[in-house]
């Protein structure tokens, strides 16, 4: 809870009165699927270069070798190549290559959307039942297949398997199928960990079976090193072996304490790597999944194969068995080579996540990707946290988080009494160490309203803050500028309100209120009742177009959170690496 | 060459009166069951002549081709004597009044009815043109493109396959469907066999195994698997040698010896249905149909020479048709005496009507062209110089004229 002092009014009421219509919404695991059920990490009209129509029952978006997301939420039924033959790898006049290497997603109403020609999947080979969620990363666009030139093919195949045009069937359920242009990927720190020569720096290879034998520089024959080739000018390559585990290569990334997720990219030279579909194992904190690159279809080119948690001694391993044996793929009585080079390993943007049930806390992390959520990516959610590590006394009532810069500001109120500290962000890690001491306590006083406080909210859009709160079942609001890193809580304006729950969904007493701002949107989410709702509401040049927002989608149980007892707080947060 | 562009007479005039209303098949057409129709793979009234169709698109200097723009396709046939003389050189002009260009033209062994594949993606859409009524049907028009997998040896039935839809024989007289396979996995080829009872298929429907081989009978009953062709596997079209007692298959040649996928040979094999046991063939393959002489004696196929380098990736990627033919010679191994020779460069063979010659697409002159060659090598002729304005591409299809 941060000091109340006196403020001017900095926007007009009717602006705030709208602000006061935020939602908390906890996103739920799950989420009803309606007529409208895609979500658009595509890609734009401008990136279209053939629509949809008769011959072509599909959107081709001119993606170049860049990530592919779900564009709704299911499960994997296909990861393969359409036509086997070697004459099928990329043809831009033979329709018998087809899709190439392909991705089939069955959605909950059974419709099914299909990815087309890409050159690495997130998922294994003949994946037929893996969970997924929208906006996550299932691999990577390419040529591969029937194809004239680099470009992602999405088609949307009905329940009967029959022609859909997502378009014009309205099934997007954010409403931006148009005119929505792929946001810039977020940058983030690297670790890249190359092949080298001598069995260092986070990398390894060997023979004779997984991790066996590493050999030091001459001692594995038919780990071939190339130079003046590949990341860092140098490549090993060794022959595909079938479904024969032999050669390995290993990479280790140093991740910091605590780990983080990380997007993983794999390097493709451009010679001596002609596997249709080497696997690349990436060891993660929550087990272990295969990716698979087409390297013969990839010049010098990273590639996705997917987004996990990984903590420090997680790694990602090739080995030769491809599944391809002697003149499969590759033609001619040969053996396609596996190539070897370099792994990057990207911190990606997260979605912090905690709430209070019962007096205990539980804390979620989720990677965003192109300013989404990638929901089910995450850690799961992990506890208890007890109210003993809190300050003051009585049941909790409300936590805030808010980030600014490198620091992460922490609120909570407890016995209507709030106290208030910061934790230092460094790299995207938070340094719960190294946190101040709580400040506080604060009395429910200073707050405008009465009654018992429910919620409080804060969320940070460009330099302002802006904060919320309900007692009583009435919401307030109100801003604050911040500068040099700062709030100025002495510019805060007023409190704006009341606004009566009866202007929200569901029923019952507010229990918790939530947002946070990714990109250019800002996710909102409350609890009453035991039930969860949530919408969104887009942000343009820092200003909260209310008008614009979702509409709200709910309601969620409870049921799907950990815990037991009533909601007592949720709080989302979103730290950059 | 010289070619005739008069619209064409024979089994193709109709095309010019193609009544392109094509009517929309918006209501599918009721399931047929074909078990008690009984097909008929005789043919009559042939000639002397035979006739080479080919496809052919408009290439640029570099080699780059104009695949998304109809204008620049064009489909030709050349009619030939015994030893491979043009007697007759047409181009076929389909109606303007068909919206599309379709990318394979594939008659019926009868000649009564044409399938016109219109390219949708993944594959294609089939329209059929009947000859005696000059009709053109839409067929699937509600789905996604599929497969077209062969003609029935009664010269009605082809066999076509949509993915999530299904594996089809579809009557070309009145457009009626016959399911006779509903694969979860992508079809990696079928074959009818010579007498049009069994049709062969390989797809992943079974646990832990990838690539099934599966018999179904024509009338969509009795499906069993034969044996796991490997996860990376392919059966083409022309898979049953004319006996009907063996498969040409692509894939892991340890198929009936127990060994799951415990690679043996290959990438070639010829399963044989009696002893249920597999032969790898010593051809270097490297794509394109292999196709059995109409005798059963040879198989011709597309190899690459030992040592030679399929393709650069550079090359791959920036213009892949232009790596079509490095390194590729037309193989040929004789199943009676296992013995395999080269017999010139080129790809996609296919034998003559009488198993004396084939006809493949070489690129020796700098430009693709078709041409043939006697299975003793001999007789080696350019049959067309159209050069990069009309550059074959494809399949080529050989058959006996019928009068």
């Amino acid at each position: 809870m941060k000091p109340v002092n006196k403020i001017k009014t900095l926007f007009g009421v009717f602006t705030l009165l709208l602000a006061l219509v935020l939602l908390l919404s906890f996103k739920g695991e799950s989420k009803a699927q309606a007529a409208a059920f895609l979500i658009s990490p595509y890609y734009g009209n401008e990136s279209i270069n053939q629509g949809y129509h008769g011959g072509h029952p599909a959107y081709d978006y001119s993606l170049t070798y860049q990530p592919v997301l779900a564009a709704a939420s299911g499960t994997v039924t296909r990861v393969q190549w359409y036509n086997n033959t070697p004459e099928c790898h990329q043809s831009p006049s033979n329709t018998a290559c087809g899709y190439g290497l392909h991705i089939y997603i069955r959605h909950n109403n059974n419709y099914v959307s299909r990815y087309a020609h890409l050159s690495s999947t997130a998922f294994n080979l003949n994946t037929t039942s893996a969970p997924v969620n929208d906006g996550v990363v299932i691999g990577t666009s390419g040529h591969t297949g029937w194809s004239t030139g680099p470009h992602l093919h999405f088609e949307v195949k009905d329940a009967s398997g029959g022609n859909a045009n997502p378009y014009a069937l309205n099934l997007w359920k954010d409403g931006q199928a148009a005119g929505h242009p792929l946001p810039p990927l977020a940058s983030g720190t690297e670790i890249i960990v190359d092949d080298n020569t001598t069995n260092s720096a986070g990398f390894s290879k060997g023979r004779g079976g997984i991790f066996n034998n590493n050999c030091p520089p001459n001692t594995c024959p038919y780990w071939y090193h190339y130079t003046g080739i590949g990341y860092g000018n140098d490549m090993y390559a060794t022959f595909v072996n079938g479904n024969v585990v032999d050669y390995w290569a290993r990479w280790q990334p140093s991740l910091p304490s605590g780990g983080g997720i990380y997007e993983v990219f794999v390097h493709t030279p451009g010679d001596h790597a002609t596997s249709w579909q080497a696997p690349f194992t990436v060891v993660h904190a929550d087990g272990q999944t295969i990716g698979r690159v087409d390297q013969y279809g990839l010049f010098n080119r990273w590639v996705t194969i997917g987004v996990y948690r990984m903590v420090p001694g997680n790694y990602v391993y090739t080995t030769d068995a491809t599944g391809e044996s002697q003149g499969i793929h590759c033609g001619g009585g040969q053996w396609c080579e596996l190539g070897a080079d370099a792994v990057k390993f990207v911190r990606r943007d997260t979605l912090y996540q905690s709430l209070w049930r019962g007096n205990q806390g539980w804390s979620n992390s989720v990677a965003i990707i192109n300013n989404l959520p990638q929901w089910g990516t995450g850690t799961g959610w992990l506890g208890t946290t007890s109210l003993d590590y809190l300050p003051g006394s009585g049941a909790l009532q409300t936590q805030t988080y808010f980030v600014i810069g490198n620091t992460l500001w922490q609120g909570m109120w407890r016995g209507n009494q709030g106290w208030s500290r910061t934790i230092p962000l460094h790299n995207g890690q938070i340094r719960w160490g190294s946190a101040s001491s709580w400040s506080g306590p604060a009395p429910i006083s200073g707050l405008p309203g009465s009654g018992t406080l429910q919620t409080q909210s804060e969320f940070v859009v460009c330099n302002t803050l802006w904060q919320a709160l309900w007692r009583g079942n009435q919401g307030w609001a109100r801003t604050i500028p911040i500068q040099g890193g700062q709030p100025v809580w002495g510019s805060a304006s007023a409190w704006t309100g009341p606004i009566s729950i009866s202007g929200l969904p569901g029923s019952g007493n507010m229990e918790t209120q939530t947002e946070f701002a990714v990109g250019n949107t800002l996710w909102q989410a409350f609890w009453r009742g035991g039930q969860g709702w949530t919408r969104t509401v887009p942000i343009n040049n820092c200003n909260l177009n209310w008008n614009g927002a979702s509409a709200w989608t709910g309601p969620v149980s409870i049921n799907g959170l950990p815990g037991s007892g009533s909601m007592q707080t949720q709080e989302d947060f979103v730290i950059k690496p | 060459m010289h070619t005739n562009n008069r619209i064409i007479v024979r089994m193709f005039s109709l095309l010019l009166l193609l009544i392109i209303s094509c009517t929309p098949n918006s209501v599918e057409p009721p399931v047929t069951d074909l078990s008690e129709v009984s097909f008929s793979s005789e043919q009559s009234g042939t000639s002397s002549k035979s006739l080479i169709r080919y496809a052919t698109i408009e290439l640029e200097e570099n080699g780059n081709a104009h695949f998304h723009e109809p204008a620049h396709f064009s489909h030709f046939e050349l009619a030939v004597d015994a030893q491979t003389n043009i007697i007759e050189a047409v181009s076929i002009t389909l109606s303007p009044e068909l919206d599309f260009i379709p990318d394979h033209v594939v008659p019926s062994p009868d000649g009564g009815y044409l399938v016109l594949m219109q390219p949708v993606v993944p594959g294609g859409r089939p329209h059929v043109f009947n000859q005696k009524t000059g009709e053109v049907q839409a067929l699937f028009e509600t789905y996604a493109g599929g497969r077209f997998f062969g003609w029935h040896p009664d010269a009605r039935h082809f066999l076509f396959w949509i993915d999530m839809v299904g594996l089809w024989l579809v009557d070309a007289e009145t457009g009626n469907k016959l399911k006779l396979a509903e694969p979860a996995g992508p079809v990696q080829g079928a074959a009818i066999s010579p007498d049009g009872q069994t049709i062969a298929y390989i797809t992943n429907d079974l646990p832990d195994t990838v690539g099934a081989l599966w018999f179904v009978d024509s009338a969509g009953k009795d499906a069993r698997v034969q044996f796991d062709a490997g996860d990376i596997s392919y059966l083409y079209s022309h898979a049953w040698s004319p006996d009907g007692m063996q498969l040409l298959y692509y894939g892991n040649c340890s198929a009936g010896s127990g060994g799951k996928n415990i690679q043996v040979g290959g990438p070639l094999c010829v399963f044989d249905t009696l002893s249920q046991s597999s032969q790898s063939l010593e051809l270097p393959f490297v794509g394109y149909e292999p196709v059995w002489s109409p005798n059963g004696r040879y198989i011709a196929g597309t190899g690459l020479a030992t040592k030679t380098e399929a393709c650069q990736k550079t090359i791959i990627l920036s213009e892949s048709d232009s790596c079509l033919y490095n390194g590729r010679s037309i193989y040929l191994v004789d199943m009676v005496t296992g013995e395999t020779q080269e017999l010139t460069e080129g790809i996609a063979p296919v034998w003559s009507p009488d198993g004396s010659s084939l006809a493949f697409l070489s690129h020796r002159t700098g430009v693709p062209e078709v041409w043939t060659i006697s299975i003793d090598g001999s007789n080696l002729k350019q049959l067309t110089t159209d050069g990069l304005a009309k550059s074959p591409y494809g399949q080529l299809a050989w058959v006996q004229e019928v009068e």
